[in-house]
């Protein structure tokens, strides 16, 4: 056995790309353990539990990036160490942003701003720890910020959230992935039309579903500001929300607003929806069981599709069918389907779907587990027998490997392994499209879905969210898994619905009100 | 009160992370710049915390109160008014005290070549009769010591002045501060290099008695001097006023010619050869008019903008205005030297002198772009000095309007220092500087580079975050 650190002085490279780096090592054989890292007090840490020893490191700094190996003979990590640097270093098309200026890019957001003093948006997606200093200095520069970073702490979050809101200035986040702001998509974040319904949105995919119902469905959106999961909780108080619900109710564009969550904190709820000031707002509180105390104007809804109904309804518009033609096909699916195949699983790359899909399900089929389970025992791992439905989009899935929305291989993987379990019925997937998903995601989901449906294997049904103008186009993308046998739904709700309906053997199901 | 959010009609994108999401916005046609992002404060998170503070909630008071400083640092116009025995001017200078180089120390821990210069002085002033015996009056405390910054003085390389040592005395009348420098004692065998000979020591009653007399008639005749407005044509003609003063030094022999010209036999010839050869003249005149503007800018409080930079050859330190609070650590090696020949690593003292000041002002390492000398000595080309430049401009927080650098477009030199953007960074100033002998008192062996430690910077940071 032998070990190995190489120093790259004054290299940053985000932690995608390091984990790409990582990722390549650990498939060489032979490799026992390697790490491809920033020279974090954190992360020297790691190395030392490792056993490296910390002459090996000195004088590294945070903007050091190392290659630490641990393998079988020298050759083993040398191997390792190639193609950590191809996976790491080799050119990429397309990365270069701007046109093509041949000018060193700025080190810091000063920087920035004296090149492009109009600047008015930061978008950040550094590491946790830093986020917040760099949402700072863009507030204390008149900037408004999304924030995409995930891990910052809740007092960080208040602090930024309060300032903010004294400033007239959003911070959307952390962890809020999708904006559109000025007929700009920020973020992983659908296109869409312009129109009179903006979106207020706790969470990345809750969002990008309603924008790409309003759009596909003929209404367009004015804004898409994003929250942050914590935004409405009691501690944070929804201080992103009063600001946005207020200033979209003096926006001209918008004639009324959609605000999408989990069941929020019902005082906090409150204060936020007055922020409306008679502008009327549809509130899609998913999973809520019975109404909240809230003011006129306000219309309620539980899942994210009728949310969007009821504002087409509210806007004297006519919402299509969600469930045509659904029951009919559910039921081709139920007939050539082997008895024993009773299981669900939901293998989701959208945290909000994920969510939605938990409601859905457990009313139709009892306790479904889950690693973001909605009630206390259905945690993992699940027992024998038991359905499932997963957001892959969390840290236990993203360790070591790109987000799901970016690169199906994880996902894959898992669709696999559920495809060769005897006992389930459906596997549900998520497909996002847009802005910062995968360019092409169905050329590498959907042979899979053909292959593990073949010979009585489960049936693959298909929610694919996006738009016709998004980068991948939203009808090839459907066709493609429609051709690969899967059963593709209009809504994401309706992708849980005709799961659950081909586990019952219940075709009826899949047309159920919402 | 809450502000109002207007929502933007366009955007305008700054991405501070994932290229994907810049790549994203440009693929739309909006303006985005991508931030090529490093770690911060070398991922110290206590560090992290007190930039977020002073970036964030206390952004506002701390930019507020730096305005102000950099004002003073930009617009203040420090005048030479004259030139006296630093016990007729100089504030607090008592009858057997020396003021010397850099933060506070005792005769313990002071370095070989201040030793030198320190008992040369004591000499020079009729206290001793010869170095050794200076030496026993220093370590028994007889003679005492001061930091010269606490006397608003300030001294170059290996100084320390008595009483009897001629000062100019400058004038800062916008902020009403008064600061003080000794006159520049030349090359070769002089104490500032850490020399202790008879000739050095002859040097210092030469000032005495022949230079300071002559000055002060030169200066009282031609009137007061805007030593800045003369240092601006020097950075102009490729002064950094640090390294290399010789275009301002000439400037300033021709303004007084007529004058020098009027002076007596034989002190006029005595004084014309004396500043014919040396070509650091002005120095000690372009750090007192800095520290009379240190002086006016360091009573505000709340900055984040460094006012003294200074060392004694064992210590370095710093001080943030609004406070006499010193923040230490040990003072640097000079790296990137050159060495004369004979001499080596092994031989060089760390850093010393008061002349940092400079660098505060958006003089010597900020106006190292505009200098041919500076630029051949960092590495041979005009861009080394860009890239000395370029490195204050990383670290300070404006721009003067004052210096300004041909080869760079005319830009501004880079001005006042800013803690945060230094911790943030992690880049600290760089001071140009000569190298003496650690030991043999043989003066200086050569010239680097000396890169200020960030410790005292640190902890600078994390006392102005608390008291916010």
């Amino acid at each position: 056995m032998t070990t190995s650190l190489r120093l790259h002085t004054d290299t940053y490279l985000d932690s995608v790309v390091q984990l790409s780096g990582t990722r390549a090592m650990r498939e060489v054989d032979g490799v026992q353990w390697a790490a491809a890292a920033m020279a974090t007090p954190a992360n020297l840490e790691t190395l030392a539990g490792e056993g490296f020893g910390s002459e090996q490191w000195q004088g590294a700094g945070a903007n050091d990036l190392f290659i630490a190996i641990r393998g079988d003979s020298e050759d083993v990590i040398e191997q390792a160490v190639t193609a950590a640097e191809r996976a790491m270093f080799a050119p990429r098309g397309g990365d270069e942003p701007g046109q093509g200026s041949t000018e060193q890019p700025a080190r810091t957001l000063r920087d920035a701003l004296q090149r492009a003093p109009d600047s008015n948006v930061a978008v950040i997606s550094v590491p946790g720890d830093y986020a917040a200093l760099e949402a700072h200095k863009a507030l204390t520069a008149g900037l408004d910020v999304l924030l995409f970073s995930d891990n910052v702490p809740r007092s960080a979050e208040v602090e930024l959230k309060q300032r903010a809101e004294r400033l007239g200035r959003l911070v959307m986040g952390p962890g809020a992935g999708t904006a559109m702001l000025g007929g700009t998509c920020l973020g992983f974040a659908n296109v869409t039309s312009p129109g009179p319904v903006a979106v207020v949105a706790a969470a990345g995919t809750g969002a990008q579903e309603a924008m790409s119902l309003l759009d596909r469905w003929g209404v367009g959106v004015s804004h898409v500001i994003g929250l942050g999961g914590r935004d409405l909780s009691r501690e944070v108080g929804g201080p992103m929300a009063r600001t946005a619900l207020a200033a979209l109710a003096a926006d001209e564009r918008t004639e009324l607003i959609l605000l999408v969550s989990k069941p929020p904190d019902p005082d906090v709820a409150r204060a936020v929806l007055s922020a409306a000031a008679g502008t009327p707002v549809v509130a899609s509180l998913i999973g809520l069981d019975s109404g909240l105390d809230v003011p006129a104007g306000v219309t309620q809804a539980a899942t994210l599709e009728t949310g969007v109904v009821e504002a087409l309804t509210a806007m004297g518009r006519a919402a299509p069918d969600t469930a045509a033609g659904l029951a009919d096909r559910v039921r081709e699916v139920c007939e050539e389907l082997p008895g024993r195949r009773t299981l669900v699983r939901g293998l989701y790359s959208g945290g909000t779907l994920c969510y939605e899909s938990l409601v859905i399900l457990s009313r139709m089929l009892g306790s479904v587990y889950s690693n973001t389970p909605i009630e206390a025992g259905t945690g993992l791992p699940a027992p024998d027998g038991s359905h499932l439905c997963l957001d892959l989009g969390e840290e236990e899935y993203t360790q070591g490997r790109p987000h799901p929305m970016i690169d199906p291989e994880a996902r894959i993987e898992l669709l696999r392994q559920q495809g060769d379990d005897p006992d389930v019925a459906a596997i549900i997937l998520d497909v996002v499209l847009g802005y910062g998903a995968h360019p092409d995601p169905a050329a590498e989901l959907a042979p899979v879905c053909a292959q593990i449906s073949a010979d009585g294997g489960p049936r693959v049904v298909t929610y694919v969210l996006g738009t016709e103008q998004d980068p991948q186009g939203f009808a090839a993308q459907r066709k493609a898994f429609s051709d690969a046998g899967c059963v593709v739904t209009e809504t994401a709700a309706r992708a849980s619905l005709a799961a659950a309906a081909i586990a019952l053997r219940d075709p009826e199901l899949a047309g159920t009100a919402l | 009160m809450p502000g109002q959010l207007a929502l933007p009609e366009r955007v305008d994108v700054i991405n501070i992370g994932l290229p994907m999401f810049a790549d994203a916005v440009a693929a739309q046609g909006s303006p985005v710049q991508q931030v090529d992002w490093r770690i911060p404060a070398g991922g110290d998170t206590s560090l992290v915390a007190a930039l977020a503070r002073l970036y964030g909630t206390a952004a506002d008071e701390v930019d507020a109160a730096n305005a102000e400083v950099l004002r003073r640092l930009d617009q203040g116009v420090p005048w030479l008014v004259g030139v006296a025995r630093a016990d007729e001017v100089v504030p607090g200078m008592d009858g057997n005290t020396l003021l010397h180089c850099g933060p506070a120390i005792e005769w313990p821990q002071v370095c070989d070549p201040l030793r030198r210069s320190m008992g040369a002085a004591v000499v020079a002033e009729g206290w001793a009769a010869d170095t050794a015996q200076a030496h026993r009056l220093l370590e028994s405390g007889t003679v005492g010591l001061a930091p010269a910054n606490h006397h608003d003085t300030v001294v170059p390389m290996a100084s320390a002045i008595g009483p009897s040592a001629p000062v100019w005395v400058v004038d800062c009348p916008d902020g009403g501060t008064r600061a003080f420098a000794p006159i520049s004692q030349g090359p070769g065998e002089v104490p500032w290099f850490g020399r202790d000979t008879d000739a050095a020591i002859e040097r210092l009653r030469f000032l005495r008695d022949v230079a300071g007399p002559a000055l002060r008639q030169v200066v009282d005749q031609a009137g007061s001097l805007d030593i800045l407005g003369l240092a601006a044509q020097g950075v102009a003609m490729g002064d950094d006023l640090h390294m290399r003063t010789q275009a301002t030094t000439n400037l300033l022999i021709r303004n007084w010619l007529p004058h020098l010209a009027e002076l007596p036999a034989p002190s006029r010839t005595e004084l014309a050869r004396f500043l014919s050869g040396n070509h650091l003249f002005f120095l000690t005149l372009a750090m007192g008019a800095a520290r009379s503007l240190t002086a006016w800018a360091g009573q505000v409080p709340g900055s984040s903008i460094v006012t003294t930079m200074s060392r004694n050859g064992t210590t370095f330190g710093i001080r943030l205005p609004g406070s006499d609070a010193w923040y230490v650590t040990d003072a640097p090696p000079v790296a990137d030297a050159l060495y004369y020949s004979g001499y080596g690593p092994d031989d060089a003292a760390p850093d010393i002198g008061d002349s940092a000041v400079l660098e505060l002002v958006g003089l010597g390492g900020p106006a190292a772009g505009g200098s041919p000398a500076v630029a051949a000595f960092l590495g041979g080309t005009m861009a080394d000095g860009a890239a000395a430049t370029e490195g204050f401009r990383q670290i300070c927080a404006s721009r003067s309007s004052r210096f300004t650098l041909p080869p760079l477009g005319f830009s501004g030199t880079p001005l006042g220092v800013d803690v945060r953007q230094v911790v943030e960074l992690g880049v600290t100033p760089t001071v140009n500087t000569g190298i003496l002998h650690a030991r043999s008192g043989a003066g200086q062996v050569g010239a680097g580079v000396a890169t200020a430690p960030l410790a005292c910077f640190v902890d600078a940071l994390l006392e102005l975050a608390r008291a916010r």
